[in-house]
C-alpha cells in the first residue's frame, strides 16, 4: 500500500483506534504502540486492504492486538476490562459470542454505547450527544455493560 | 502514582463508578479521550522501528510486575526467589554437560569438564528502569526460555546440540531483540535466526567444520 494512501487512513481513523485501546489498555504508549504496529504493517505492504474495508480492519485490528496484550497481562493477573481467552483461534468465535450476549442480555441503550465505544471508538462526548444523556450517565452504562460482560464469560475476574 | 497504580484505578473506576464523584469521572474521561496529535503520532510510526516499540512493550511489563505495591510487590519478590531456586535446582539436576561441541580432543574435554563444575548462577537486577538477566554457565535452551518470554518470541531447536551448551551472557532489556540476536550470534556452535515470532537455533556447522 502506497505511504500517501496509509497516511490518508491514519489520518483519518487514528483518533478512533486510540480511543478503542485506550479504553482496553489505558495506557497510552501501549496503545499508541498498538496503532502505529498496524500502521507499521500496512506500510511494509504485509497486509492488503481491499476497498470498503479499511474502518472494519483498523478497528478490529486494533482491538484484537489491544486483547492480545491484555492476555498476555492476565498471564500476571492485571486486571482487564473484558473477558481474555487462551489461544487466537478461539478468539473470533469467542467475540461472537460476546457479541450474541451483549445483543440479548443488555438494555437497548447499553448495546448501543457498549457497540459505539467498542467497535466504533467514538468519544464520550460523542456517545452522550448521540444518546441525549450526560457523560457520567455514559460512563455508568458502559460500566455496567462491561461487568455484565465479565460476570457471563469470567466469573472468577470479578 | 505509577502508571500501574493509574491503570488500577482506571479498572476500578470502570467496575466500580459509584465509588467515585462525578467529577472525578469525567476526569477520567476526559483523560481518555484527549484528542491525539495524529500528524506527531504519524511521524512517530515511520521512525520509530517495530524492534524499538517491542523494547518499550518488554520495559513497560516488567515495569509493571516489579512496581507492585506493598504486599503483592513481596509476593512477587517471594515468588522470584523460589522460582530462582527451583530454576537453579532443575539446572543442577539437569546435569553438567559443558561445551560439548568443542569437545574434540580428550584435552578439550578435560577443560569442558572443568568449566562445568562451576557453579550456575542466574541473576536479575534492576538499575535506573533496565532491568539486567546475568547468566553464568547456564544452558542455551534456559537463557533462551527466559529471554525469548519477554520478547514474546518462540524458541525452535533445529538441533540438540546448541541446547545444551553452557554461557556467560548479561542481557539488558534495553536491548532490541535485534542486539541481543546479534549479540548471541558471536558464539561460536550456534546461529539464532529470527523468523517472524519465532527464534530458530541452528548448530552453526560451518564454522564447526572449517576448524
Amino acid at each position: 500500500m502506497e505511504r500517501e494512501a496509509v497516511r490518508r487512513l491514519f489520518m483519518q481513523h487514528y483518533a478512533r483506534m486510540q480511543r478503542v485501546a485506550r479504553t482496553l489498555l489505558y495506557d497510552v504508549q501501549e496503545s499508541e504502540d498498538v496503532c502505529q504496529d498496524i500502521f507499521e504493517s500496512l506500510l511494509r505492504g504485509e497486509t492488503v486492504l481491499v476497498p470498503g474495508t479499511e474502518e472494519r480492519y483498523l478497528m478490529t485490528s486494533v482491538r484484537n492486538r489491544c486483547l492480545k496484550r491484555l492476555r498476555h497481562e492476565n498471564l500476571k493477573k492485571a486486571p482487564s476490562p473484558l473477558p481474555l481467552w487462551g489461544s487466537a483461534p478461539e478468539e473470533d468465535d469467542r467475540l461472537s459470542d460476546i457479541v450474541e450476549f451483549v445483543v440479548s442480555h443488555l438494555s437497548e441503550r447499553e448495546q448501543r454505547i457498549f457497540n459505539l465505544r467498542f467497535a466504533e471508538g467514538c468519544s464520550y462526548d460523542e456517545i452522550a450527544a448521540a444518546e441525549g444523556i450526560s457523560k457520567v450517565a455514559v460512563w455508568k452504562n458502559l460500566s455496567h455493560a462491561i461487568t455484565e460482560v465479565k460476570k457471563h464469560f469470567n466469573p472468577k475476574s470479578l | 502514582m505509577n502508571p500501574l497504580d493509574d491503570k488500577k484505578l482506571f479498572f476500578d473506576m470502570q467496575e466500580h463508578p459509584e465509588n467515585y464523584s462525578d467529577e472525578q469521572l469525567e476526569a477520567m474521561m476526559a483523560e481518555l479521550d484527549k484528542e491525539p496529535d495524529a500528524e506527531e503520532a504519524w511521524k512517530k510510526t515511520l521512525s520509530q522501528s517495530l524492534p524499538c516499540r517491542e523494547r518499550r512493550s518488554l520495559r513497560y511489563h516488567l515495569y509493571s510486575l516489579l512496581s507492585l505495591q506493598g504486599r503483592g510487590r513481596e509476593r512477587v519478590r517471594i515468588a522470584a526467589i523460589f522460582v530462582a531456586v527451583a530454576f537453579l535446582g532443575l539446572m543442577s539436576l539437569a546435569g553438567y554437560r559443558a561445551f560439548s561441541y568443542k569437545t574434540t580432543t580428550d584435552k578439550r574435554q578435560r577443560t569442558t569438564d572443568t568449566t562445568a563444575v562451576k557453579t550456575e548462577r542466574f541473576y536479575v537486577d534492576v538499575q535506573d528502569g533496565d532491568t539486567i538477566f546475568r547468566f553464568e554457565n547456564i544452558r542455551l535452551d534456559s537463557i533462551l526460555a527466559v529471554v525469548s518470554r519477554h520478547y514474546e518470541r518462540q524458541v525452535v531447536f533445529h538441533s540438540k546440540q546448541p541446547q545444551q551448551l553452557r554461557l556467560y551472557i548479561t542481557c539488558h532489556t534495553t536491548q532490541t531483540l535485534d542486539e541481543f540476536v546479534e549479540t548471541m550470534n558471536m558464539f561460536d556452535g550456534f546461529r539464532i535466526i529470527q523468523d517472524f515470532d519465532t527464534l530458530h537455533v541452528e548448530s552453526d556447522e560451518k564454522k564447526e567444520g572449517k576448524r
